[in-house]
């Protein structure tokens, strides 16, 4: 057998797998309590039926906000291997705690609160384990499809080095910037969400924006020729 | 208003980047894993929901024991003992002269027993408070004074002593861990007669004529023994005697121990009695041993059984009460005391001593008080008191309303102390005398025989010395604190009278019954001197060796040496 039937089998194999895995997802044992139909329901009266035991509330739940709940996760801890399982902690903290929803704020708010706080106790995990620069630029996201090859191993070295400046600092400054710079909210939204002040979530904005600018200041210092350029130099 | 941030072009470049790079949620397969999973827990989460249930019933149901288990200790640790409940409490009525602390001044303790809540004793003046606390012991606290009395760690009864002297006498036996705590100063003790003055400020001074105490101050331990004070300034233990201070408690203790009530412990068997009538203020006394209960109108628990009271009252014959105590049934019994008649001097030709045999032969007539009748009947019964006194009045003289003469064995005391303070040594004898004739069976008889003793071996009259110690000897309790002077006081007529062997036999006895007192100090001296003068240099260097080692501190360990020297000539 050549070794181009080897690696084909293999990529065979794993696309069986991968089928398998995602016929098992949409296979998924009877829940207990099965809702007659959950998908024209508003988030509160799926709230209101997962809290009395429906599990196809939640699914519903889940397929409506697993998107957000990872884009945001993602800005908060950036290139994590973690990510997916801090997703799943996010969601299973959601299930203990809907009896503690009170639905004053949106089920989405009251879930970004969560992804707040699993990010916040991961991201403080991580600052005495933290990752080596492999692991983490094994971990990034494609950033363009349509780019050449240089422009995107440039994005990826420049992703790359804003997620190791990220995690120099410390992580309740690094929440507080990116959900104000990346996510836009205001400086009220981010403290109801961090459960601070909004004085106290600005200062840990502008300390985190002076951090990370020094660090960019000092990366350049040391390097001043970016990638691009030492291969347009070579 | 959130104003936008003014972010550099490269970080904005960056940040710009990583929204772009987040934009995209995750792909169909990341979602479906994360969906298998995320369900996977829930399922797990919904499994062990009853268990988690289960374990949380379980969790509270062990913290409510233990919660259950913590309140009961407390409430059996604080539950208050009996024992402090029935604190009996006596502060008035006593004979001043016998027994000066027990006297109550302005401001006296009303008599009865104290409450739950009233477990702290204040006096006032010069007024002396006496409490008796079942089952450990007597102390008496002289004004003016405070005393709180509790339960402390380690279920020990303390003694917090603010202010005043305070006199304990502990019962070896109680098992009841006791401890004074005076200012800085606390007192270990188990088993004792000892003393705490507290009216110097933070100088406490402690001292000890029975048993042992451990006194802490300032991170230093001290083992006090009897025949020892420790002084508020001082870390090291000297002799009663050698201090004023010393002597003078010495002294108080000896009375506080001489004049111990016979409370009945608070058990099942002790009946409350209560003694009341006219006049008021009467003391109230055990007929058999003698012992003050106190003053009238008075509660006291005594032991079921029959019971034989002593009411006496100045200017008043004495009454003797015979009451039978049945177990749950409070007694009250009442006296009526009837007032001495005018007497009329006798003539100078009278001799002295005669109207006292006739007093005493009047004492031993066969007319007998009736027998009180007892509780439930709530109306005081009135006895005719015994004559105790006949009226040596003459026709020949004009009667002159006086009271000359002491009626009561604590005024035949007082005057005998009165005398002696005069110098009056022959008067003081008399009346000594007197009270021995009169009341044999006083608690204050034995005293006054060893009294009588003293002042008839300093007048020279060794035999009579002799013959009242014997009788002192035959009658007092085995437990009497005068046991170890009076013995000693035996062996120093032996002395006088030269005869060395049977002082030296007399010596060897003492030393055997009474190892720990004061006397044996002196005893054990005098035996050494004894040695010395048969020249038996071997048996005296033994017993100085037994001296330093009995009294390392005591009153003649610096004659010692210079006894010694002789030897070595």
């Amino acid at each position: 057998m050549s070794a181009l039937d080897l690696t084909l089998q293999q990529s065979l194999l794993d696309l069986v797998r991968r089928w398998a895995l995602l016929a098992s997802a949409l296979s998924l044992p009877e829940p207990r309590r099965r809702a007659a139909d959950t998908g024209g329901l508003d988030d509160a009266e799926l709230v209101t039926r997962a809290r009395g035991g429906d599990r196809d509330a939640f699914d519903q739940l889940f397929r409506r906000h697993i998107d957000e709940v990872y884009r945001r996760m993602a800005r908060l801890v950036g290139g994590d291997p973690e990510r997916e399982d801090l997703v799943q902690e996010v969601f299973v903290h959601a299930y203990r705690g809907l009896a503690r929803f009170r639905g004053d704020a949106a089920f989405s708010t009251w879930l970004y609160t969560i992804v707040v706080r699993v990010a916040y106790g991961h991201l403080r995990r991580r600052r005495r384990r933290p990752l080596l620069e492999g692991q983490l630029l094994e971990q990034l996201e494609p950033v363009s499809n349509a780019a050449s090859p240089e422009q995107r191993a440039l994005e990826r070295e420049q992703l790359l080095r804003l997620h190791q400046m990220l995690a120099r600092i410390k992580p309740k400054k690094r929440i507080a910037f990116v959900m104000r710079v990346v996510e836009g909210l205001s400086l009220g939204e981010i403290a109801d969400i961090v459960g601070a002040t909004p004085a106290a979530v600005g200062q840990r904005i502008k300390h985190a924006q002076r951090e990370l600018e020094a660090m960019l200041l000092r990366d350049v210092r040391r390097a001043p020729l970016s990638l691009s350029a030492a291969r347009s130099t070579r | 208003m959130t104003r936008p941030l003014d972010l550099s072009p490269q970080l904005a470049q960056s940040m710009a980047l990583l929204a772009r790079a987040t934009a995209q949620g995750p792909d169909d397969i990341a979602r479906a894993r994360m969906r298998v999973q995320v369900q996977a827990r829930l399922d797990a989460i919904d499994a062990e929901a009853p268990a988690r249930r289960r374990s949380r019933v379980r969790v509270v149901a062990l913290v409510a024991a233990a919660a259950a288990l913590l309140l009961l200790a407390t409430l059996v640790a604080k539950r208050p003992q009996p024992s402090l409940r029935a604190i009996a409490l006596d502060a008035s009525g006593a004979t001043p002269a016998l027994l000066p602390y027990l006297s109550a001044g302005p401001g006296g303790l009303s008599p009865g027993r104290l409450g739950k809540r009233q477990r702290r004793i204040v006096v006032s003046g010069t007024a002396v408070a006496r409490a008796q606390i079942p089952g450990v012991g007597s102390v008496a606290l002289v004004g003016p004074g405070e005393l709180a009395i509790r339960r402390g760690a380690g279920a020990a009864i303390e003694l917090s002593l603010s202010r005043g002297l305070l006199l304990a006498q502990v019962d070896p036996l109680a098992g009841e861990r006791v401890r004074v705590i005076a200012s800085r100063t606390r007192v270990e003790v188990i088993g004792t007669v000892f003393a705490v003055d507290a009216r110097d400020g933070d100088r406490v001074h402690v001292a000890v004529t029975r048993g042992r105490v451990a006194v802490s101050r300032a991170r230093v331990r001290v083992s006090l023994a009897a025949g020892h004070v420790l002084h508020g300034d001082e870390s090291t233990p000297r002799s009663n005697g050698s201090s004023a201070v010393g002597r003078a408690l010495a002294a108080r203790l000896i009375r506080h121990v001489r004049s111990a009530p016979a409370i009945a412990p608070d058990s099942a068997d002790a009946v409350t009695l209560v003694v009341r009538g006219q006049p008021s203020a009467a003391l109230v006394s055990l007929a058999d041993g003698g012992a003050a209960l106190g003053s009238t109108p008075l509660a006291v628990r005594l032991a079921r059984g029959r019971a034989r009271l002593r009411v006496d009252a100045p200017g008043h014959s004495s009454v003797t009460l015979d009451v039978t105590l049945r177990r749950g049934q409070a007694a009250e019994i009442g006296f009526a005391l009837e007032r001495h008649p005018v007497v009329v001097d006798p003539p100078r030709a009278t001799p002295r001593a005669r109207p006292l045999r006739r007093e005493h032969r009047s004492r031993r007539s066969p007319v007998r008080p009736p027998v009180p009748s007892m509780a439930p009947a709530p109306a005081p019964v009135k006895h005719s008191a015994r004559p105790a006194r006949p009226a040596a009045a003459s026709p020949s003289r004009p009667a002159t309303a006086s009271l000359s003469r002491p009626a009561t064995a604590r005024e035949l005391y007082r005057a005998a102390e009165a005398a002696m303070r005069r110098g009056q040594r022959a008067t003081a004898r008399s009346k000594l005398t007197e009270l021995v004739q009169r009341f044999p069976h006083d608690q204050r008889a034995t005293s006054a025989r060893f009294e009588i003793a003293r002042l008839s071996l300093a007048a020279g009259a060794p035999d009579r010395a002799l013959g009242e110690l014997r009788r002192m000897l035959r009658d007092a309790s085995p437990t009497h604190v005068l046991l170890a002077p009076a013995r000693l006081l035996v062996c120093r007529v032996h002395l006088e009278r030269k005869r060395l062997t049977r002082a030296e036999r007399c010596l060897t006895a003492l030393l055997a019954r009474h190892p720990r007192s004061l006397q044996a100090d002196d005893a054990l001296f005098v035996m050494l001197r004894l040695a010395l003068r048969r020249r038996d240099c071997a048996r005296a260097h033994t017993l100085a060796a037994r001296y330093r080692q009995s009294f390392p501190r005591g009153r003649h360990i610096a004659a010692l040496a210079a006894q010694l020297r002789r030897c070595a000539r």
